[in-house]
């Protein structure tokens, strides 16, 4: 693959400065939709980013993401865009491995960290707000797809926070899976976990 | 060590097997969460076959097809964040499930939902029978302890440490369980939280991974801190939470980079004296009652502090009430002499409120060489001389931060002694030659302290008259612009106006309301 060239053409997305000309990656989805996206938040695509770097394949060709539907990797750009946005609020000092010495050196690095959290745990209540159960499923497997670490760990917390205390059955509809016990064995299922039911309360 | 197996053979296997929790090694498990079907049309995590592998699923699946096609991984991740509880439950889902929350790698037991104590340590031991995955990232107890259930407790812990846990937490209220001597000596643990336990072992501690330690609400003995502290040679973050005992604390390490010291409540006051060379960040905060002494001695390497603390004491009549700030005062201005050479300064409200009481009575305050500095006030009349005081102290500060919250204090006795507009007049005399360095200011929560911008204006104004080199100040409060209500949004702007208005003695200086 790499036949002696070095250059990487996709450079170091967090490094892109603002003002340059933005490169743009075009994605079409299932359903046809063509979403033109900077290349910083493309890279944040783990498919995507693997895609473009192991094949020499020109950016123009739109790249087909026959699992994700328009509506889902909308919402997956805006998340990514944000989550750059706000990692960007944190000057790069900050990092764990530099000394709190060079850290001080910042404005108020502390301040920009606990800004970036607020910012961060204030986008995220509020980008889930809305979303169905079917359409933060749907979400997770667009996440999935394209391999988008943060974005995945974050709606697999919001998933976890959505069931927590709730009956099974609600577990049930949410994930829509099919019971495939029959009743017999569902029957010895439920013995077998009876205390798991006993002495704790249900919502 | 003897190494006692538990449970299953797989557990003390050879194998050193830790990432995938359901490879095949578990062939003794009953069901096997991958079934054949399904493997099929499990979407592979890596991108490498990219090209090939996509166009196989074709368009977008059913609905029930695709949630069925989540791999198992991404369920494990769900269900890690469940409480115990609720992943258990799990399993009468489907045959898919049965079993697959034993994977887990994270057990987390709380005993608040369950209506009968005697139900809960029977629960955490069903679960611990039932559990399959090798290793533990996390495993976490909360309950009502009592001391019959010791040798239970042990058991459970021995489970965690069999599982060569990262992150052992034990929180148990008011009798004092006892940790396991075997406890003491564990190569993998790196986060331990205890509260309400006994520590006292009999040999050394050997806890050479341990990177960070919270230690609750129980008796401290310098001896046994010592033995701690020599066992961690990785320990980077420790906390004492109403730690008793503990009159006078030595702290002897050469890895810990920050110190929490959170509240104290004794008959007897605590004397403080941090020895510790490599520390670079410190925070002391909480409520202490009783406090003599608070230094830090040789702390060289000291860059960041936060000092957020209040000696409270119970005082019967306002001459005890002096009496007590008195010792206040005392304690404070020890502590900051020791604090000269912190870079980022970060000062409490109920800090501030006494150094405006030694304002107050003239009394000096040492030079601080602090670039950062951070003050929590309530803005109310009383703090003006803090923050003047404070600022005098600090020449060298570049960036300042002034966070607005809530303070309910009565100082009462200070009604006598204290006209806050004449002694904020007669101290700006010094101030010409202060604020040479000062550039960015910023100024947190107003919006929701309205009632004091009398303070504030008058604050924000002598900043904008005297700092010369300021580039900006920025004063932020979302939360009113937002959400309240057109009255106070008017009257709020009518205030910004009013400060855009003040003359500035640097011609660059920018005053923004990012809202």
């Amino acid at each position: 693959m790499a036949n002696g060239e070095n250059q990487n053409p996709n450079p170091n997305p967090i490094e892109a400065t603002p003002g340059a000309a933005a490169r743009t990656i075009t994605l079409k989805t299932a359903d046809g939709e063509i979403f033109e996206v900077e290349e910083a938040v493309a890279m944040e695509f783990g498919t995507v980013k693997s895609f473009f770097e192991d094949d020499a394949v020109s950016a123009t060709k739109p790249m087909p993401l026959p699992n994700v539907s328009g509506s889902a990797l909308s919402r997956v750009i805006t998340y990514c865009r944000r989550s750059l946005e706000i990692r960007s609020m944190i000057p790069p000092a900050t990092s764990e491995d530099a000394t709190a010495a060079e850290a001080v050196q910042g404005e108020g690095d502390l301040e920009a960290e606990k800004a970036a959290k607020q910012e961060r745990k204030e986008f995220e209540a509020e980008f889930l707000k809305d979303e169905s159960n079917e359409d933060v499923k749907e979400l997770i497997l667009a996440a999935n797809y394209l391999n988008i670490k943060e974005l995945l760990d974050f709606l697999c917390r919001s998933v976890a926070l959505r069931i927590q205390n709730k009956s099974v059955e609600y577990a049930r509809k949410f994930f829509g899976i099919e019971g495939d016990y029959t009743p017999e064995e569902e029957a010895q299922i439920r013995q077998e976990y009876a205390w798991a039911f006993e002495g704790v309360d249900e919502d | 060590m003897e190494e006692e197996s538990y449970g299953s053979s797989e557990r003390s296997s050879t194998s050193s097997e830790e990432s995938a929790p359901y490879s095949t090694d578990n062939s003794s498990h009953a069901t096997n969460p991958m079934n054949s079907e399904e493997e099929e049309e499990e979407e592979e995590e890596s991108s490498d076959d990219y090209p090939s592998k996509r166009r196989k699923h074709g368009p977008i699946l059913e609905e029930e097809d695709r949630i069925s096609t989540l791999p198992d991984s991404i369920l494990l991740t769900i269900l890690s964040s469940l409480c115990t509880v609720d992943s258990v439950r799990t399993g009468v889902l489907s045959k898919r499930w049965a079993y697959l929350w034993t994977f887990v790698p994270s057990l987390r037991f709380t005993d608040y939902y369950f209506r009968h104590a005697a139900h809960y340590p029977n629960f955490v031991d069903n679960v611990l029978l039932l559990h399959r995955a090798l290793k533990l990232a996390n495993f976490a107890v909360q309950f009502e302890y009592n001391p019959e259930l010791k040798p239970r407790v042990d058991l459970w812990v021995r489970f965690a440490t069999t599982a060569k846990v990262d992150q052992l937490s034990l929180h148990l209220s008011s009798c004092f369980y006892k940790l396991p001597q075997h406890l003491y000596a564990n190569e993998f643990v790196s986060e331990l939280d205890f509260r309400a336990c006994e520590i006292k072992p009999n040999g050394l501690v050997r806890w050479s991974s341990l990177k960070r330690l919270c230690l609750w609400n129980l008796d401290l003995h310098q001896d046994v801190l010592n033995k701690v502290l020599l066992g961690s040679p990785r320990l980077e973050f420790l906390e004492l939470r109403n730690c008793d005992k503990l009159n006078r604390l030595d702290i002897v390490s050469e890895s810990l980079k920050k110190l929490v010291m959170d509240s104290y409540d004794e008959d007897y006051p605590l004397e403080l004296e941090i020895f510790a060379p490599k520390i670079e960040s410190l925070e002391i905060r909480g409520d202490f009652y009783g406090m003599k002494k608070c230094q830090i001695k040789n702390a060289s390497a000291l860059v960041e502090v936060r000092v957020d603390f209040e000696i409270r004491m119970e005082y019967e009549d306002e001459e005890q009430e002096e009496d007590h700030y008195k010792n206040c005062e005392n304690v404070v201005r020890e502590l900051f002499e020791s604090l000269r050479q912190v870079k980022k300064l970060i000062v409490g409200r109920w800090c501030l409120k006494v150094l405006s009481i030694m304002s107050m009575k003239h009394l000096s305050s040492p030079v601080l060489n602090c670039k950062c500095l951070t003050m929590k006030t309530s803005m109310e009349k009383w703090d003006l001389p803090g923050i003047a005081s404070l600022l005098q102290s600090s020449p060298y500060v570049e960036t300042l931060v002034i966070d607005i919250i809530f303070s309910n204090h009565d100082l009462e006795f200070l009604d006598r002694i204290y006209d806050e507009v004449n002694h904020w007049k007669s101290k700006e005399v010094y101030f010409k030659s202060l604020l040479q360095c000062l550039k960015t200011v910023k100024i947190f929560g107003f919006g929701e302290r309205f009632h004091t911008k009398d303070v504030f204006i008058l604050v924000v104004e002598f900043l904008l008259k005297n700092a010369k080199v300021l580039e900006k100040m920025v004063i932020t409060e979302p939360w009113v612009m937002q959400n309240g209500i057109h009255n106070m949004q008017l009257k709020f702007l009518q205030v910004s106006q009013k400060l855009l208005s003040f003359p500035r003695s640097s011609p660059h200086a920018v005053v923004m309301f990012p809202f």
